[in-house]
């Protein structure tokens, strides 16, 4: 017994720097093989949703003879598709204007068991352009206001509890969910009579001042904005501003603060000081934010299903729009629109699965998701970049 | 020396172009500031003036007995639910004994009636050859109809005249029907023997089946005529009430549009004013008195309800030859007990029910927050309970951490301490690339893959045995779960291994030299040391999926009611709606203003507070657990 005891001790001041025993090296090499397990797991999830939609959506969008991409894809809107058999049995499907000219080539062609498919046909020309409006505009105004936000947070406001408790607060509003904000610009820019219209015949209830402006016989009429590009931007510019005025704030905060000190005491006014020896270096970064800025606004949907988008026009915002000079852009910018992620939950959420419908379901998550990922890469790419040619 | 810097620049309105810049950038700062204040006034003006509408549509649906009314509603659903059940295991068993007979019996009314479309103006020619009694016309006549009643049938396709394709496999049946429909005289309208005899077959070998099921479906006819009743006198009491509510303001637009116009016009409005009349109090008590009358007819339906289906489920068959007829009798036996239980209950709570009662205004906060059932379509009353959103949204998010957490810490701890270089500069991009992946785009791959993929395969038999599984709806919470846990990887793999960075490198050194292994240091080292930035990565990956649209409105089978707790784990199999879901699915129909549309804003702010306060939460917990780090 004595003997046993003695060798429990002699292995518990065993050599410290002893190799692992090989029960705790079969342990390690367990947990690491499943932690390595679960990364690769996450990376083969992406993987196979990111090649399911190209699998089956590149097909749509090249080709495999000149100019080898779809052209009618993105020269037209989205329309009905007609399937139908001609003479000989074959099945033919055609989109509406197709189908119209085939009509009056052939007027005494054999038309059998004709289906149609709406939004199956055509393109996304419509619902693209629609995003581009939508992202050009909402990036113009969050741009604007939160890069001038961020600059009087950072360079000119006092540093002290009220800016803290306002950067806490742009900070929380990062978080809160996308359709809070559709909810919000629903409510505000839609339907509050402060935002104005040039309109030849305005709403009389709804509006809270109407002015008529002479000479010309329309008015400009404060009844919101209604369900309109402008509306559906200004929404979207609204929840990506916090999350630009932090990513600016942040680039501007990494300026090296004997920067400005420098020019300040060559004798630089504020705004000059801001101008040369402060806004240059943090362009890198707010670029960067404004990208990722991009991609989120492009992402969304939930903000702009009731406050822009419409699930079908046929015509281009600015095609058929009436008045002219200041009632033109005012019509164009109060318009619905298509969008490409509201067409996407349109095809693929409201209407009942059908094969007819997978070319153009495919083709347009396939040609967002590219769209989308492919803003994320230049982000990535350019902060990667001016990381290595901006050190200090 | 002070001159140097002194500058002189032009000054406009006593302000030089210094201030004015910086009154530029002060001026966008605020109006950032005062947007994302609007945001919170905007959504709390509207969503606290839900309550007092609330309260009054409460208080209306009660004084017009459409409460008391609801208890025969909920009544007659359930029972109804059983007719359908009683009907389904019917058609199955029939389907499964009589398959042939009955495929007979249809296929030749089918071919009747396309003989009867299809042949009229031979039938007609046939009658009129026959009214004539002229043997040469009446053989032209016949030899026309047989030609087109041969066409027919040889035209008809198997399983166009079979639509439920009974008939597909056996030749023998199918060449006697078409015989048949081509022996088939149209005018005598005489069924042929064959035919008769798969109906007398059919009607026989069925018979007990078919008076239990007789029994069932007219037990509660009463029931159902007393509700059809009730109804109209509820909707009508309530109708005239809002008019009544509404009298005195229209009374008043009215005259005020008189004082603006002249004449004749003015007459007219007076007029009109004149017949609006304006009560005191709208006579509830007078008109609700033939609601309160019929609670003895109510109890007289439901007991022959009672005793009339209990004898009809006691005389359903016991044995049968179809599968699925026997699940379902076998469910209508379990749901008995609980449906009479039910009307027992229902009973009692309809004989205390008054309509004189008087609401709180608390009652009409918790009937949002607790109630169970959101009805916004109804012509009949709207009902806002704000429960099953609630428990949807939280179980789905809660499947999604489920998933999310594991794999994302998991792969937290493999990149930051565990892999290679190389690794590193790949898979970090990469997981953080997710982020980009707009949600539509994961609803779209739920909606056309996911779903399939689940249907198909939670029913192989080495994963079959998990709740919930196999999964009979290809959108479900469990659907949407798993895409929002993709959702939710990048947000806590990206702020776990921040936090797992920000660990002093001292302290992993200190425990490697004492001999601890790496997955010892791991463990015991550094993940207690940043466990205050991996429960706040948690926190914010729930405030991410909880938040998240889309995907649950395309997936999550948009099922407005509680899950059915009984299902034990299985109910993550069941569809539901969420909060998010429910603005987005309903915002666009609404006009403003409306109790429907404040409804929805109300969800909205409790959205807003759920996801402000996680983020708070997220915060306190890194500023006070992550001090020691």
């Amino acid at each position: 017994m004595p003997e046993k005891s003695s060798a429990t001790d002699a292995r518990s001041v065993q050599n410290p720097f002893r190799s692992l025993s090989s029960k705790q090296k079969v342990r390690d090499g367990i947990a690491t093989g499943v932690f390595a397990f679960f990364t690769y797991f996450i990376l083969a999830c992406v993987v196979l949703i990111l090649g399911k939609i190209t699998y089956d959506g590149a097909p749509v969008i090249f080709q495999s003879e000149a100019p080898f991409v779809n052209t009618d894809f993105f020269s037209k809107s989205p329309m009905t598709l007609h399937e139908f058999y001609n003479e000989d049995g074959e099945m033919i499907r055609l989109d509406k204007d197709d189908f119209d000219a085939y009509k009056k080539a052939n007027p005494d062609a054999v038309i059998r068991d004709e289906h149609t498919f709406s939004y199956a046909g055509g393109g996304i020309l419509g619902p693209l352009v629609g995003t581009a409006m939508l992202v050009l505009f909402c990036m113009v105004a969050a741009l604007f206001i939160g890069i001038s936000a961020a600059i009087y947070l950072n360079e000119y406001a006092k540093k002290g509890r009220v800016v803290n408790a306002i950067r806490l607060a742009i900070m929380n509003l990062a978080g809160v969910p996308s359709i809070v904000f559709g909810l919000f610009g629903f409510a505000f820019f839609c339907f509050s009579p402060i935002f104005p219209v040039f309109t030849g015949n305005p709403d009389w209830e709804k509006s809270l001042l109407t002015i008529p402006l002479w000479p010309s016989d329309g008015y400009l009429s404060f009844q919101g904005w209604g369900n309109s590009v402008i509306a559906g931007a200004a929404t979207l510019a609204v929840m990506v501003l916090p999350v630009i005025i932090a990513a600016c704030e942040e680039s501007l905060k990494a300026v090296p603060k004997g920067f400005r000190e420098a020019s300040l005491a060559l004798g630089a006014t504020k705004w000059q000081c801001i101008r040369t020896a402060v806004l240059p270096y943090a362009t890198p970064g707010i670029l960067t934010a404004s990208i990722l800025g991009i991609t989120r606004v492009a992402g969304e949907t939930a903000p702009i299903m009731f406050t822009a988008a419409v699930a079908s026009k046929g015509k281009l915002p600015w095609q058929d729009t009436e008045g002219s000079g200041l009632y033109w852009v005012s019509n164009v910018l109060t318009q619905k629109v298509e969008a490409l992620p509201y067409h996407i939950y349109t095809v693929s959420g409201k209407l009942p699965a059908n094969e007819a419908l997978d070319d153009m379901r495919y083709g347009s998550v396939f040609v967002f998701l590219l769209l989308v990922i492919g803003f994320a890469m230049i982000s990535v790419v350019l902060r990667s970049r001016f990381r290595k040619k901006l050190k200090w | 020396m002070a001159k140097h810097f002194e500058r002189k620049g032009r000054r406009l309105l006593g302000f030089n172009l210094q201030s004015w810049i910086k009154g530029f950038f002060g001026g966008n700062a605020g109006l950032s500031i005062v947007i994302l204040f609007l945001i919170c006034l905007f959504l709390v003006l509207e969503a606290v003036r839900f309550f007092p509408s609330h309260h009054q549509e409460l208080k209306l649906s009660q004084k017009s007995g459409q409460e008391y009314v609801d208890y025969v509603i909920r009544e007659a659903d359930e029972y109804q639910n059983l007719v359908s059940f009683t009907n389904q295991a019917y058609f199955q068993e029939l389907d499964a004994r009589f398959g042939i007979e009955r495929g007979v019996v249809d296929s030749f009314g089918v071919f009747q009636g396309m003989i009867e479309d299809d042949a009229g103006d031979e039938m007609d020619g046939l009658e009129e050859a026959r009214d004539e009694e002229d043997p040469a016309a009446l053989k032209e006549a016949e030899a026309a109809y047989q030609a087109a009643v041969a066409r027919i049938v040889n035209e008809a396709d198997r399983k166009m005249v079979d639509s439920f394709g009974r008939l597909a496999e056996n030749d023998e049946a199918w060449r006697s029907v078409k015989e048949a429909a081509s022996s088939y005289d149209a005018v005598e309208e005489e069924i042929p023997a064959f035919v008769e005899e798969a109906e007398t077959k059919m009607t026989e070998g069925m018979a007990s089946f078919e008076e239990a099921k007789a029994l069932i479906s007219s037990s509660g006819v009463p029931l159902k005529d007393l509700r059809s009743k009730l109804v109209k006198i509820a909707a009508s009491i309530k109708d005239d009430a809002i008019a009544d509510l509404t009298a005195s303001a229209r009374k008043e637009a009215l005259l005020e549009g008189a004082e603006k116009v002249e004449g004749e016009a003015r007459e007219a409005k007076l007029a009109e004013a004149g017949k609006i009349v304006i009560q005191d109090e709208f006579p509830f008590a007078e008109r609700i008195k033939p609601i309160v009358a019929a609670h003895g007819d109510h109890v007289a339906a439901v007991a022959t309800l009672r005793e009339k289906i209990q004898e009809g489920i006691g005389r359903l068959p016991s044995e049968f030859s179809s599968e699925p007829a026997e699940k379902l009798v076998g469910k209508i036996r379990k749901l008995e007990p609980k449906f009479i239980e039910a009307l027992d209950e229902s009973i009692e709570e309809s004989g205390q029910w008054k309509w004189d009662d008087e609401i709180d205004w608390v009652s009409s906060v918790t009937k949002f927050f607790f109630g169970k059932d959101w009805t916004t379509n109804s012509e009949w009353r709207q009902v806002y309970g704000f429960l099953p959103l609630f428990t949807g949204s939280i179980i789905i998010s809660l499947i999604a951490l489920c998933i999310a957490v594991p794999l994302s810490i998991g792969a937290a701890i493999y990149v930051n301490r565990l892999s290679t270089k190389w690794e590193q500069t790949f898979i970090k991009p990469a997981i953080e690339m997710i982020q980009a992946i707009p949600s539509i785009v994961l609803g779209f791959f739920g909606i056309m893959v996911l779903g399939n993929i689940l249907l198909e395969y939670s029913s192989s038999p080495w994963i079959s045995w998990l709740p919930g599984f196999p999964i009979t709806e290809r959108l479900n919470m469990l659907n949407a779960g798993m895409l929002l846990a993709l959702m939710a990887v990048p947000t806590i793999f990206t702020l776990c291994e921040d936090a797992l960075n920000n660990v002093p490198r001292s302290f992993s050194e200190a425990s490697l030299a004492l001999g601890a292994s790496k997955l010892q240091t791991v463990n015991k080292v550094i993940v207690p040391a940043a466990i205050s930035g991996i429960l706040a990565a948690v926190l914010l990956g729930l405030g991410r999926v909880i938040g998240e649209t889309m995907v649950v409105l395309l997936v999550a089978g948009n099922k407005i009611s509680m899950p059915e707790w009984s299902a034990g784990l299985g109910v993550i199999a069941q569809p539901s709606h969420t909060m998010t879901g429910i603005i987005a699915q309903e915002m666009g129909e609404v006009s403003s203003g409306t109790l429907h549309y404040r409804a929805l804003f109300l969800v909205g702010l409790v959205l807003f507070t759920i996801s402000l306060t996680i983020n708070v939460a997220a915060q306190k917990i890194i500023k006070r657990l992550g001090n020691h780090a």
